[in-house]
């Protein structure tokens, strides 16, 4: 089953207009109500569960940001369709520049979409390359396979090496292997062999969270270079709401399935919308702050059973009259974005008010 | 350093006396082989020598007075297997002299591999240092045996992190959270009911009936935190260390975690040493922050000193990578050191940042190793843009010899990981 379509979830031209459209004004990447939920013994896992978003334009970066569990690592899995097999439910739409993914057999997802036209670089992919191969190997392997855009063993190693100068490493590194290299050196790699075949958008998981800060700030500034040129579009998934300023222009902001908050990334990180947004932003260690941070207050939501109506409100400081029962709707933004949060329904604000229970506590 | 043969053991930085006795020979002797009269000597990184003597600016090394945990001099040498015949030698920790003071909680900062851990076991004597004491309370523990060191267990802990791996999934929250008293021999069970009951309230597991019956597998990561720290809090011990790992993923529940002992160390008056990679929190949940750098210190002040005013080069580039929540971020590089840490198994001469440094001073900085000596009270860095931080005065034209590594057969090898 799913929620009712949210009153107010058309923050971007239909998937029927965006077709039709001249391809400049376009946008890149258009989710649509998106559901991923897994069955795990025996009860259903809404990992992914009404998501919409849009991604303008190229070398546009969107930070997917919320606590361990929200379902970042899925929503990327979906858009790659790397699907496990306790799958139980897959839908929505899924345009990237006008094309209806969701349209294309596995087949056709195979040999067009992903890796050549989505790439990723997983969650601790660093610690996954092959140790018995040497890195240029690896990083060639698809350009190297027949089919489409095959290249003989002198352009690849050409590509490889340019490649390799692109993410910061000497062409040399070609012949090393894994174990020769440092952390930073293999996040360039994995890096490097996710953009082997000139993808349109780059999802990146976690990408430097096992890695030390000042190694993590040199990936940053990679990732800076190659959004500006060749003007790469990102999705960024961490837990780190400051780390994702560091790169992303857009932020979605994941709680329990639901992107409970979206926008352009001055709006959510200064005049955030959502309680959520706020709490986490509150939480978040300053360096140059006096005031100390405030954990978040309650238990992270169980998947299997989320909580009815906001699926936020047993944490929420602000909960008020229809929180507990009533699902919010995503509410539209005057900068496009979004915030699913009742506090923007002015009716239903100003209905619990005359009943003398005021939405209560101040997230802010 | 504390007389390790007779006489009452006394707290680092009060021993009156001259340089102490190396056991270790390889720390750098800067500038010549004879330590100068009159000059703090380099040996170990003790400040022992010098700390005597009243007004002397590299006395303290912003050492507390009323030490708990006392390192001082510690070397810890690991013998790694390189391929079939050879083996190498990893210098963990390269001279570390720091104390936790009763009560205090000091936040360990610096990259993996920079001897955080390792420190941390040397301190709750899980680890054997190669050279160099450790002082608990005032008594010399460094060469007890496991017969003498009941006491020093029961009253120094250690905290994982990791709610994942650390808790026996059989068992439930209330027999975890009890083993440790069944290890000490507490035999009366309604004593160690009362225990248990007492150390989930504490850790915050409310009813601490209901989360007795549980399984770990029945809580979230958060909850498996807090029943690890109730398992050290069960002895009511005055000393936790707190290992974070690097690859703890939620910035969330980081931060829960020391709220909660936070509060432990204001309540109950724990100290504590507190194991991060990221000073932000740092500076917001310790009242000292110590900065590691390849098996040393090299700065050492009040948190909130240390963040808003660093001194030594690599502070200042720790801090510049902070990524905080802010949307003009992305408009901008950030300013990195370049390269990597290397490995503590070849570490440079001199300054073990100098290969990194934007600021290293030629012919100074990679043949000397600053010491970490006071710059303003309190406030210690080690680092030759600091006129404290260089050991004596440097002849012009000298060529400092840089003896790391070359007595190694002296050493007293410690225990392989
Ligand atoms: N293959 C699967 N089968 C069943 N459940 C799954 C599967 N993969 C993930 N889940 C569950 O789906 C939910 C969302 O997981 P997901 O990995 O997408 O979260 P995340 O936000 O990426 O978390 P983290 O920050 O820890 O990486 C979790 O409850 C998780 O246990
Ligand atoms: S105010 Fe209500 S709708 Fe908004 S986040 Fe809180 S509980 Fe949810
Ligand atoms: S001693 Fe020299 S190399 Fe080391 S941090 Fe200071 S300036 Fe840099
Ligand atoms: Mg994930």
């Amino acid at each position: 089953m799913s929620f009712p379509a949210p009153a107010a979830r058309a923050t971007a031209p239909s998937a029927a207009e965006a077709t039709g459209m001249p391809a400049e004004a376009r946008p890149l990447l258009e989710v649509r109500d998106l559901h991923l939920h897994y069955r795990s013994a025996g009860r259903t896992v809404r990992a992914v569960d009404g998501v919409s978003f849009t991604l303008d334009r190229r070398g546009e970066a969107i930070g997917v940001v919320g606590e361990s569990g929200s379902g970042k690592t899925s929503l990327a899995t979906a858009l790659m369709r790397l699907l496990p097999k306790s799958v139980a439910r897959f839908d929505g739409q899924i345009l990237l520049d006008g094309l209806d993914l969701t349209a294309l057999s596995d087949e056709q997802y195979r040999r067009q979409v992903r890796w050549r036209r989505i790439a990723m670089v997983f969650q601790g992919a660093m610690n996954v390359l092959n140790p018995v191969l040497k890195v240029g190997t690896q990083i060639a392997e698809p350009l190297l396979l027949d089919g489409e855009g095959k290249l003989d063993k002198a352009a690849a190693r050409a590509k490889v090496g340019s490649l390799l100068e692109r993410v910061g490493l000497p062409r040399d590194i070609a012949g090393r292997y894994p174990h020769e290299l440092s952390g930073g050196q293999k996040q360039r790699v994995v890096i490097a062999t996710a953009l082997v075949q000139d993808p349109d958008l780059l999802i990146l998981d976690e990408p430097t969270s096992a890695l030390d800060v000042s190694i993590q700030a040199q990936i940053m500034n990679l990732l800076k270079d190659l959004k500006e040129d060749p003007g790469i579009s990102m999705l960024f998934i961490t837990h780190d709401i400051g780390l994702a300023s560091d790169l992303c222009d857009t932020i979605a902001v994941a709680y329990a399935g639901e992107h409970v908050e979206f926008g352009p990334a001055e709006r959510v990180l200064l005049e955030p919308q959502h309680p959520y947004t706020r709490l986490l932003l509150r939480s978040l260690p300053r360096l140059h702050a006096t005031e100390r941070p405030r954990p978040m207050p309650g238990e992270p939501p169980d998947l299997t059973a989320p909580p009815s109506g906001c699926r936020f409100h047993p944490r929420c400081p602000s909960c008020f009259a229809p929180c507990p029962t009533e699902h919010p709707s995503a509410f539209v933004l005057p900068d496009g974005g979004h915030s699913r949060c009742w506090l923007l329904d002015a009716d239903k604000v100003a209905a619990s008010r005359a009943s003398g229970a005021a939405p209560g506590g101040d997230a802010g | 350093m504390t007389e390790r043969h007779g006489g009452t053991p006394v707290p680092v930085g009060t021993t009156p006396g001259g340089p102490s006795t190396p056991v270790d020979q390889t720390a750098t002797r800067a500038v010549g082989s004879a330590p100068t009269a009159g000059v703090a000597t380099p040996e170990n990184g003790s400040l022992a020598g010098a700390a005597s003597r009243p007004g002397d600016p590299r006395s303290g090394g912003g050492q507390p007075t009323d030490a708990l945990v006392a390192l001082d001099a510690v070397h810890v040498t690991f013998v790694t297997r390189k391929g079939l015949f050879r083996s190498g030698r990893v210098r963990a920790l390269n001279g570390v002299t720091l104390a936790v003071a009763r009560g205090e909680t000091l936040a360990l900062v610096g990259e993996s591999g920079s001897g955080k851990t390792t420190l941390g076991r040397v301190s709750l004597r899980l680890t054997d240092p190669t050279s160099g004491t450790v002082t608990f309370d005032g008594q010399d523990v460094t060469r007890l045996g496991d017969a003498d060191l009941g006491w020093f267990r029961r009253r120094a802990q250690i905290v994982f992190q990791d709610p994942f791996s650390s808790l026996n999934p059989y068992m439930r929250v209330g027999d975890l959270v009890a083993e440790p008293l069944v290890i000490d021999g507490v035999r009366d069970g309604g004593e160690r009911g009362e225990r248990v009951r007492a150390a989930l309230e504490a850790v915050e597991l409310l009813p601490a009936a209901r989360f007795s019956e549980k399984y770990p597998t029945q809580m979230s990561g958060g909850q498996r935190q807090r029943v690890g720290i109730a398992r050290a809090l069960v002895r009511d011990p005055e000393y936790i260390v707190a290992d974070e790992p690097v690859s703890m993923i939620d910035a969330s529940s980081r931060i829960e975690i020391l709220d909660l002992l936070r509060g432990l160390q204001e309540g109950r008056g724990v100290a504590f040493l507190s194991i991060t990679h990221d000073i932000a929190s740092a500076r917001h949940f310790a009242d000292r922050i110590a900065v590691m750098y390849l098996g040393q210190v090299v700065e050492l002040g009040a948190a909130g000193q240390v963040v808003e005013d660093p001194l030594h080069p690599y502070t200042q580039a720790l801090i510049a990578a902070v990524p905080e929540p802010d949307p003009s971020n992305r408009f901008r590089r950030r300013a990195v050191v370049p390269g990597e840490q290397t490995g503590a198994a070849d570490l440079p001469s001199g300054c073990p940042f100098h290969p990194r440094c934007p600021r290293r001073i030629p012919g100074v900085c990679d043949v000397v190793r600053p010491l970490l000596a006071d710059h303003t009270p309190g406030h210690a860095v080690a680092c030759h843009l600091y006129p404290a931080s260089t050991p004596g005065p440097m002849p012009p034209g000298s060529v400092a010899l840089d003896l790391v590594g070359a007595s190694s057969a002296t050493r007293r090898l410690g225990p392989t990981p």
